[in-house]
């Protein structure tokens, strides 16, 4: 009978701490995320990203060098390749033609290869198809598709779909003899924006009269925007006479140039990314489209889409817990003073995000401004706490201790 | 008595990892080629046990080898597994090797073959499902597309032409899914360094994990090969990795050969891999008196290398005494190299080509050559997709030059030919089981049709062409390469190569005008509109005055159906068809 | 009609039909990338060179000219070897997959018939350079016929016998003197057939751009005669005259190998096999340009080649090129064809119903004296026409109009595929037909018989390459004569 009393004593002592902690948890959850500038309910907890080479052969080398240069933006700000799904259509970097060999470079001076040492391409050659690309965003695969293939993306994650290749007045065309149109990625994101497999997305394309593709889009929380307008054309930016190819479009090298600016805490909005625009040095009139979007643009930070963080807390040292012995007196979180600290300053310019080693840093001076809010709350938080658990802990305490609970038939210990 | 339970449960996992024994090998062997060539081998071999665990869940302890490797073959029922890519062209004349120096790897392009069990009580169909779901697995591990794209693509009768290294083929069933338009680039080589337990960081490795060397080498070779554990014998498994490529030590004519491993590599000797039992460097010597190396082989030994003796030079590289030093090898009183003007050619080689290519048959001819003194006995097979489809009356075999007797019958014993049939669109093979005769060069001619595929199933570059995969001899009479003292077996057959390949071919397909849709189903539309248009207008409209006295009347609704007839119709007011009592 | 369809003809020199040529196949990217072809190796193919005429003064056979070729090519590190009137080397590069190949090829005779020795040496400098280098995807054949086109002719036979790869496109190299001015382009091939549109393309904007020399098509200058420079009169019309002289000159010599379906250089014989090749001429000259800019044109053309991914399908394989930069499309020549065949259609018309079967045997009477021709291997043989009874009324007709009929369809039938054939078919079947009687027999002295003595070669590129003419000749013309006669 004691015994009984005891477990349930017991299971009502950890429920309430459960309780609180959760409460706890929450509150600092919630503070957590809910600072990342928007305000919004609902936050990413996650980054993915689709980059789409469509159009094969050895002269479409600067689209494959466009979609390997974004390649290398995101996994330098931070987001890892099993979340980038990369889909080339040819394969220039290993191409007999190539007098490179595995490399893939995106000026004529020849500075940085973006092919690198751990590429990994999720969809090549024969591979990309419009069937395979819808497939992909609308997450209907054959069976056996294996994980690298998939877009895992959920409710919480911000995608990042960037196409480039040749196209035309709301068509893109795929490995030079099959187009996808506007309507079906339009079709593909309503899909995925009903299954809830995005929280945001940011659609970009470097396409002749680019403008035109996400013209037909209808779901909420997208983004879009494009290289050139309808009547234009998206032009190269420059030849490598070693290679005899093109190089890189003229878009996606100034927009290259803005990103190689920023880091993996960068503040940048995607308005300040619109406004690097210049339609003179590009030669075309690229377009953006914020309408389906709640969040304006300025309220979004670009490495909400372009990097892999995650919003994370870095204790100090002295903050670290106590071995389980003390974990019974009242509230492990008494005394504790949480503040948020930034991962680290700065961005980092090596190609591959480097697994951090070492302890985590502390740093004092608050990156992000979370630190005093964050404590006034969770101290704000704490008197309800301490209230409820002082009088589950009576309750609880009196079950477990008291002899006199009496049931016919059991036996005093 | 807690603390020796948690005593114990520290010590667990190291007595697993002990009573497992995985075992890591590594060697790199450097073989100069008579034409002024190199070629570079790296193999990696693991041994790993099987499952220990008695419980209901088997629980496979490895410390050196991956999951996302073992994990797809071990749900899967793998008994064998290999997956190669061979990229570029092997010439076998002017090297003096039938093939390279990996022996697994298969023809041109990608290739996977394996033998899966056949479970127990499971459907028939479960196996194909099986392979199907490695070979997607294995696809998106080593991005490659190694999963056969229809389900026709598997081809189910390379059985006796790559038997089991270890179980009967009671319980197993063989799969082949060539891919001869695949490509090796970098994509292909990360997956394959971060499979090694030295991550390409330390030991051989460290040497391969550079894509902007090792991918501008000529012929390139990527593999690997699991043979799992088998559980009825307790024995454990075996996987071997391989990589091989071929560099051109004087690319520009005058030039000396004389190279080193950092000449090649760009790096120095790395450290040694902690974890690695074996770490060896070796050289195997060319048949010149003027070949030097320098530091001295720490060990020479004599070995078996396809038909030949050959002298290896091997330096131990686990004591770590020749990290950071470089191994040079050269030929002394060598200036320039100059290529020799003859060159032997191996003892049996092999040809395809495609004799009279027209748009719609022609005619492969494969001549393999036997250069020995012994008749050799032997299997060529191949696969075609479903649109090509020999003339078997045709096939013949013939000895060039018809110096050495031997009918056809003789010299084709035996074909097993396993067509594709329709409806269902499959691969055909062909076994040809040939004798070739000493000193002579047997010429297998077959003639072909190329059917017509819809224009739907053509490859988006449509204008060039499939790649047929390559065919493959294999020689049934090896004797294996260990050195047995006083043998009498013959020297040609003292060989570990039972495979030796062709090249791919490409093949024309005639290609339809892809625009001829478009245009047909524009012209058959603006045909339709103007021809329903135009009798519906002839039947449906006549020409005639309109009497504008009977226009007023009629607004006011007092005029008869017979006296509207003669009234226009057509877009003239409104309210021309209300109905009037 | 009639006159209209010849007014159109006389119409395409005119650069108001021509439109500007551009390289369709957007793979090409012609003159884009750097040349490594430099002095070291010029001084490689002199020393060729010398060797070369060496064995020339020697009067060498062909077993001591292969024999020194092989050894050439050997010692540059390639595999070679010779067919019975051919030698051939295989550059393998070492990245290439081996399944599909390039030809370039040298004959020991140039299209002048001296000896072609610099493009042998060219080819084997060429051989040497291309071994070691990295960045190709092709293998290379290269060949060295004897004679002018039968050996290249012999080996292409057994080609496939030899290499498993597939050839898309091929280059001839024709260097006859000590130095070049221009570079001229030969394109027509065997029985009228043209490479894809794109080779003669690239190698005019690739000699232009990259090597710097001044192209040329066949051999004609861009220059207009001096007589024509000389006409007194307003610049711009003078100008226009010139263009057009120059145009016409350049249809004038493309319609004098297409008519008689001869190939203008060694290449022609690669066009059977569906290789769209063209040959690259120096023409002979004390001028400034050498090795090294044949060397170079060479090397970015086949860089160019190098790129493509699928054969070449993109630009057109009917066209006519009035000048280096210039191309006639179809759409634009082919209307003056199918004037002049609908109007001796439409000659034919009023044809008799039913036909009178003596006319049809008289018709079969007329291609039997062909065949007979055939067998004797002269069109005299056509002089029996004399001999034959005339046909009379309803026979008359109907053999009259049949002809009419049949040779105005086979005239723009042909002019799809062999357009300056057809354009001397149709004058052929105007002028034979022609209902003025005494214009007739003016025409019927235009005999086939001539084409046999004015050109003795047809007989023999018949049996050795295959060229259709000569046996079109008894099929076609000959029957044509007699029914002319007989009418």
């Amino acid at each position: 009978m004691r015994f009984a009393a005891s477990l349930w004593g017991l299971a009502l002592l950890l429920a309430q701490l459960g309780l609180v902690l959760a409460n706890q948890v929450h509150q600092q959850v919630n503070d957590l995320f809910g600072h990342n500038g928007s305000g919004s309910a609902t936050t990413h907890t996650n980054n993915w990203a689709v980059l789409v080479c469509s159009s094969r052969y050895w002269f479409n080398y600067r689209h494959m060098a466009n979609t390997l240069a974004m390649y290398r933006t995101l996994k330098r700000l931070g987001m890892p390749d099993s979340n980038i799904i990369l889909m080339l259509a040819d394969d220039v970097a290993c191409s007999a033609r190539n007098p490179f060999p595995a490399t893939v470079y995106a000026n004529s001076g020849r500075q940085m290869d973006l092919y690198g040492d751990a590429v990994e391409v999720d969809y090549r050659g024969y591979e990309v198809t419009v069937e395979s690309f819808l497939r992909l965003l609308t997450g209907r695969h054959a069976p056996h598709t294996p994980p690298s293939k998939r877009l895992l993306s959920d409710a919480s994650s911000n995608v990042f779909i960037y196409m480039t290749g040749h196209g035309g007045n709301e068509f893109l065309k795929f490995q030079d003899n099959e187009e996808v149109s506007a309507f079906d990625i339009a079709d593909a994101i309503e899909q995925m924006s009903e299954k809830r497999r995005f929280n945001k997305l940011l659609f970009v394309i470097d396409t002749c009269q680019a403008n035109t593709m996400y013209s037909k889009f209808y779901s909420p929380n997208v983004i879009s925007t494009g290289s050139s307008a309808i009547g234009e054309s998206s032009y190269s930016h420059h030849n490598d006479v070693d290679l005899g190819t093109a190089v890189i479009d003229s878009y996606t090298h100034y927009i290259l140039q803005y990103l190689e600016t920023l880091g993996k805490t960068s503040r940048a909005t995607l308005q300040d990314f619109f406004n690097t625009y210049d339609p003179a040095r590009i030669h075309s009139h690229p377009g953006i489209s914020t309408e389906l979007s709640p969040t304006q643009p300025d309220g979004i930070l670009v490495t909400d889409f372009f990097g892999g963080v995650v919003s994370v807390e870095v204790t100090p040292k002295a903050d670290e817990l106590d071995p389980l012995r003390t974990a019974g007196s009242a509230g492990w979180v008494s005394g504790r003073r949480r503040g948020a600290r930034g991962i680290g300053e700065g961005g980092q310019s090596s190609p591959s995000p480097s697994p951090m080693k070492g302890p985590p840093m502390r740093r004092t001076e608050g990156v992000r401004g979370w630190a005093n809010p964050t404590e006034r709350q969770t101290e704000g938080g704490w008197v309800g706490n301490a209230a409820l658990s002082a009088v589950l802990l009576g309750i609880g305490g009196y079950l477990l201790i008291d002899p006199r609970t009496d049931r016919p038939g059991i036996k005093r210990e | 008595m807690t603390r020796l339970i948690y005593l114990l449960g520290l010590l667990a996992p190291w007595v697993a990892a002990s009573l497992s024994a995985d075992e890591f090998h590594e060697a790199l062997t450097l073989h100069p080629l008579p034409d002024g060539k190199l070629s570079v081998l790296f193999e990696f071999t693991t041994y790993f046990s099987g499952s220990t665990g008695h419980g209901r869940t088997p629980e496979s302890h490895h410390s050196l080898t991956s999951p996302s490797l073992l994990l797809p073959l071990q749900q899967n029922n793998v008994s064998e597994l290999s997956i190669s890519f061979v990229s570029g062209q092997w010439d076998q004349h002017r090297s003096g090797q039938a093939g390279p120096l990996s022996y697994g790897s298969g023809g041109g392009g990608g290739e996977t073959r394996g033998w899966l069990r056949n479970s127990k009580g499971a459907s028939p169909g479960k196996v194909n499902e099986n392979w199907v779901a490695v070979t997607n697995a294995l696809g998106g591990l080593f991005c490659a597309t190694l999963a056969p794209a229809k389900e026709g693509e598997v081809v189910k009768t390379f059985g006796d032409i790559y038997p089991p290294s270890r179980e009967t083929k009671q319980n197993l069933t063989h799969f082949h899914v060539p891919h001869p338009e695949q490509l090796l680039c970098a994509e292909n080589l990360t997956p394959f360094l971060a499979l090694l337990p030295s991550k390409g960081v330390s030991g051989l490795s460290h040497l391969l994990a550079q894509p902007g060397v090792v991918l501008s080498w000529g012929f390139k070779a990527e593999g690997i090969e699991v043979i799992m554990p088998d559980p009825s014998t307790a024995t454990g498994g075996l996987w071997k990795g391989w990589w091989e490529g071929v560099v051109d030590l004087v690319p520009v004519t005058g030039g000396s050969r004389a190279s080193s491993i950092e000449k090649l590599f760009r790096r120095s000797i790395p450290r040694v891999f902690p974890e690695a039992s074996s770490s060896v460097i070796r050289l195997i010597t060319p048949e010149q008196d003027n070949f030097r190396m320098e530091p001295q082989a720490g060990s020479r030994e004599e070995q078996w290398l396809d038909g030949r003796k050959r002298e290896v030079m091997v330096w131990d590289l686990m004591d770590g005494g020749l990290v950071g030093q470089d191994l040079r090898f050269w030929w002394e009183n060598e200036g320039d190299f100059g290529h020799p003007l003859k060159l032997e050619s191996s003892p049996i080689s092999i040809s395809r080509r495609m004799a009279a290519p027209y748009a719609s048959d022609g005619t492969f001819v494969i001549r393999i050559t036997n250069n020995g003194d012994d008749q050799r006995d032997a299997v060529y097979s191949e696969v075609w997709p479903w649109w090509v489809k020999g003339w078997m009356s045709e096939v013949s075999a013939a000895v060039e030059s018809g110096e050495t007797e031997g009918s056809s019958s003789e010299l084709l014993r035996h074909l097993a030919y396993h067509p594709s049939y329709p409806p269902h669109p499959s691969t055909t093979s062909l076994h040809f089981s040939l004798t070739l005769p000493a000193h002579a060069t047997l010429i297998l001619t077959i003639p072909y049709s190329k059917l017509t595929i819809k224009y739907t199933e053509h490859r988006p570059d449509a204008e060039r062409g499939v790649e047929l995969p390559s065919g493959v001899l294999t020689l049934l009479d090896l004797e294996g390469e260990s050195d047995f003292p006083n043998s009498t077996v013959i020297q040609s057959r003292r060989s570990g190569r039972t495979h030796i390949y062709t090249t791919r071919l490409l093949l024309d397909l005639p290609t339809p005008d892809f625009s001829m849709p478009y245009n047909v189903i524009i012209m058959s539309c603006t045909v339709m509109a103007v021809f329903f248009g135009m009798m519906q207008g002839a039947l449906s409209r006549q020409w005639g005055y309109v009497d504008t006295a009977m226009e007023r009347l009629r607004g006011r609704g007092k005029v008869t159906e017979g006296a509207r007839r003669g009234a226009e119709m057509g877009p003239e007011g409104e309210g021309d068809t209300e109905k009037i009592s | 009609m009639v006159i209209l369809g010849y007014l159109w003809v006389l119409a395409l020199p005119y650069d108001g039909l021509w439109k500007g040529t551009y390289i369709d196949e957007h793979s090409l990217q012609p003159a884009q990338v750097t040349m490594y072809w430099d002095w070291p190796n010029v001084h490689k193919a002199d020393q060729f060179l010398e060797r070369l005429e060496e064995l020339v003064r020697s009067n060498s056979t062909f077993d001591e000219r292969s024999a020194y070729l092989i050894q050439a090519f050997s010692e540059a590190g390639l595999s070679a070897g010779n067919t019975t009137s051919a030698v051939y080397a295989s550059v393998m590069p070492p990245r290439s997959a081996g399944t599909e190949t390039i030809l370039i090829s040298a004959n020991w005779v140039s299209r002048d018939g001296g000896p072609n020795l610099r493009g042998v040496a060219t080819l084997l400098a060429m051989g040497d350079f291309l071994r070691g280098q990295n960045h190709w995807a092709f293998n290379f054949v290269l060949v060295i016929g004897d004679s002018y086109l039968t050996g290249l002719s012999s080996f292409l036979a057994s080609y496939h016998t030899l290499f498993p790869g597939v050839i898309w496109t091929g280059l001839n190299i024709d260097y006859p003197g000590h130095s070049f001015s221009h570079l001229g382009v030969f394109y027509e091939g065997l029985n009228g057939r043209l490479p894809n549109q794109d080779v003669p393309n690239t190698i005019a904007h690739v000699g232009k751009w990259a090597g710097g020399v001044e192209m040329r098509l066949h051999d004609v200058p861009e220059e207009a005669p001096e007589w024509v420079r000389s006409i007194p009169g307003r610049e711009d019309v003078r100008g226009m005259v010139e263009r057009y002289v120059v145009g016409a000159r350049h249809l004038w010599t493309h319609a004098g190998y297409m008519a008689l379906g001869r190939a203008s250089g060694a290449h022609g014989v690669m066009a059977k096999y569906r290789i769209d090749s063209s040959t690259l001429y120096c023409t002979p000259a004390s001028g400034p340009h050498g090795f090294h800019t044949l060397g170079r044109t060479l090397e970015s053309t086949l860089r160019s080649l190098n790129n493509l991914l699928e054969r070449l399908h993109a630009s057109y394989f009917f066209y006519l090129l009035p000048s280096p930069g210039h191309f006639i499309p179809v759409g634009n020549y082919l209307p003056s064809s199918i004037l002049l065949g609908a109007s001796v259609v439409i000659g034919g018309l009023a044809c008799p119903q039913p036909p009178s079967p003596a006319g049809m045997l008289y018709l079969l009477l007329s291609m039997g004296i062909g065949g007979l021709a055939w067998i004797a291997q002269t069109p005299l043989v056509s002089i029996l026409a004399f001999l034959l009874p005339r046909p009379e009324g309803r026979a008359r007709e109907t053999v009259r109009c049949l002809a009419h009929i049949g040779y105005g369809a086979m005239i723009p039938t042909l002019a799809m595929l062999n357009y300056p054939q057809s354009l001397l078919l149709a004058t052929v079947t105007i002028a034979y037909l022609v209902p003025y009687r005494s214009v007739r027999l003016v025409a019927l002295a235009a005999h086939p018989a001539l084409v046999q003595w004015a050109l003795p070669g047809l007989r023999a590129e018949w049996e050795v390459l295959g060229n259709a003419f000569w046996p079109g000749v008894f099929a076609v013309w000959v029957p044509l004569w007699v029914i002319a006669v007989i009418i």
